[in-house]
């Protein structure tokens, strides 16, 4: 009875949670006997493995999406021709022929929505603020209040853009232009063509805020 | 004296060549008390009045040791028997008509146990590549209104979790006999599967090289893969009129034993 090891399998559980769910949770329970008992367990690690969903992680989960959100917007104007000169007419050129082409822009939309994953999972767009968000978990409410606040200066153009206009001398022109530029661009596109594309769907909070805009 | 017994294994059961030191300190030596179809593994031990994590370790390591001569069922960490006497009439007698059976019919047999757990990151990005809908500018004062996007973000992490945790147990389950949930999985906080299987030995390559291409497939996924382990999950015995369920089963009313339904809700809560 033996069953040969191999790299791809431990032959022992790495954390204490396993061992515990073996021993402690699974194994038999003598009972209803005088002289047979059970000693008790101190195991100070034994109430870690309970982890139940909060606020916090939903707090966290937004702020990932926002961060995913304005990285995006940021990009896309961010590049105006290059990208869309290189790699033609794919994913990353929305912007680029966005630029005066409302019909390109709802195109580059729709592949953009299809591609979107590898086109955010490339690495040069991987924000380290959102990987240390995820991670750090230990004062979560506070942490997420303070990135909150933190984070409006620098999400200013993504997050206000419905009165960026009035802000704009507040961070960085450039930047600023770029994102001030294709919003209201965008804003038609949005609507429309996810409209027919899914039924009618709001696209979320990105054309909300831009109901603002001239 | 007294003794701290570990597990249960046939009468027949041959002492591990090596076998590892028990709980306690000074660790006691392993011996096996036979009784009838039965014998208990114990070791004699000096101060009992808690265990901590070394001890659990140690039970864990005495019931790989007798596994890999034959099937072995194992009792809770901490079960203390004054003598040998009462290890025969207390622990082995009465267990005796139910478990030899039942230990006979694991001859042959591993438990595998895998657990797959998805980067967090990961997820929120793969959800926002996939749910525009979800791609929202939300006031970063309001705080209700981030938790909604965040609720919202989190039942489409959930949704995709339990699609992943669908298409790798279509790929593992036709290697097992038998399969089913290790407590929690499936939510925000928990990995995408926790699951237990039941294996052949002969079918432990396969098995093993099901769980290679997993990986490979999936090298996002962070898959522990242990075993082979006690068939602990797959050893529920029915004391004291309870009917299917197991005593090892009381904590864990999700648990497979009980009803045989193993649905995604069960385990996340």
């Amino acid at each position: 009875m033996t069953v040969a090891r191999t790299a791809n399998r431990s032959a022992q559980p790495g954390g204490l949670a396993e061992v515990l769910e073996i021993v402690l949770d699974k194994g038999i329970v003598i009972e209803a006997f005088a002289r047979v008992t059970v000693v008790g367990i101190e195991l100070l690690t034994v109430e870690a493995r309970v982890v139940v969903a909060s606020v916090d992680t939903y707090l966290r989960f937004a702020e990932a999406m926002q961060q995913l959100e304005g990285q995006k917007q940021q990009q896309s104007p961010g590049l105006p021709g290059l990208i869309g000169s290189i790699a033609g007419g794919g994913q990353g050129d929305q912007s680029g022929q966005a630029d005066g082409q409302g019909a390109d822009q709802v195109a580059g939309q729709e592949s953009l929505s299809g591609e979107d994953q590898r086109a955010i999972e490339a690495p040069g767009q991987r924000p380290d603020e959102i990987t240390a968000l995820l991670t750090g978990q230990g004062e979560q409410t506070e942490q997420a209040e303070l990135t909150a606040r933190g984070g409006q200066a620098d999400q200013a153009g993504q997050a206000d853009q419905a009165d960026e206009t009035d802000e704009t001398d507040q961070s960085d022109p450039g930047d600023r232009r770029g994102r001030g530029t294709a919003s209201p661009r965008e804003a038609p596109a949005d609507r429309g063509a996810p409209a027919g594309r899914r039924g009618g769907r709001p696209e979320g909070g990105s054309g909300g805020g831009e109901g603002a805009e001239p | 004296m007294t003794l701290a017994v570990y597990g249960i294994v046939r009468a027949d059961h041959p002492m591990p060549g090596q076998p590892p030191p028990g709980v306690g300190e000074p660790a006691g030596e392993l011996r096996l008390v036979r009784s009838g179809p039965l014998a208990a593994a114990v070791s004699e031990v000096a101060d009992v009045e808690s265990l901590g994590e070394q001890d659990a370790v140690a039970h864990l390591r005495i019931l790989l040791a007798l596994l890999s001569d034959g099937p072995v069922a194992s009792l809770r960490l901490g079960t203390v028997a004054p003598d040998e006497e009462s290890v025969r009439t207390e622990v082995l007698d009465p267990l005796a008509d139910e478990l030899r059976p039942r230990l006979d019919a694991l001859e042959g047999r591993v438990e595998l146990h895998l657990t797959v757990e998805e980067d967090e990151d990961a997820a929120v990005r793969a959800v926002f590549g996939a749910e525009p809908s979800l791609r929202a500018n939300v006031d970063p004062n309001d705080i209700d209104a981030r938790v909604e996007l965040g609720q919202r973000v989190a039942e489409a992490v959930i949704d995709r979790r339990a699609d992943l945790a669908e298409e790798l147990l279509a790929r593992l389950r036709p290697l097992a006999e038998d399969d089913g949930p290790r407590g929690h999985h499936g939510g925000v906080e928990d990995p995408a599967l926790r699951w237990a299987f039941l294996v052949e030995e002969a079918a432990v390559p396969d098995f093993d090289q099901a769980v290679a291409d997993l990986r490979a497939d999936h090298p996002d996924l962070a898959v522990e893969y242990v075993g082979p382990l006690p068939p602990a999950s797959f050893l529920t015995l029915s004391p004291a009129g309870e009917a299917a369920g197991g005593a090892n089963d009381q904590e864990a009313p999700a648990g497979f034993a009980g009803s045989g339904q193993w649905g995604w809700d069960g385990g996340s809560g």
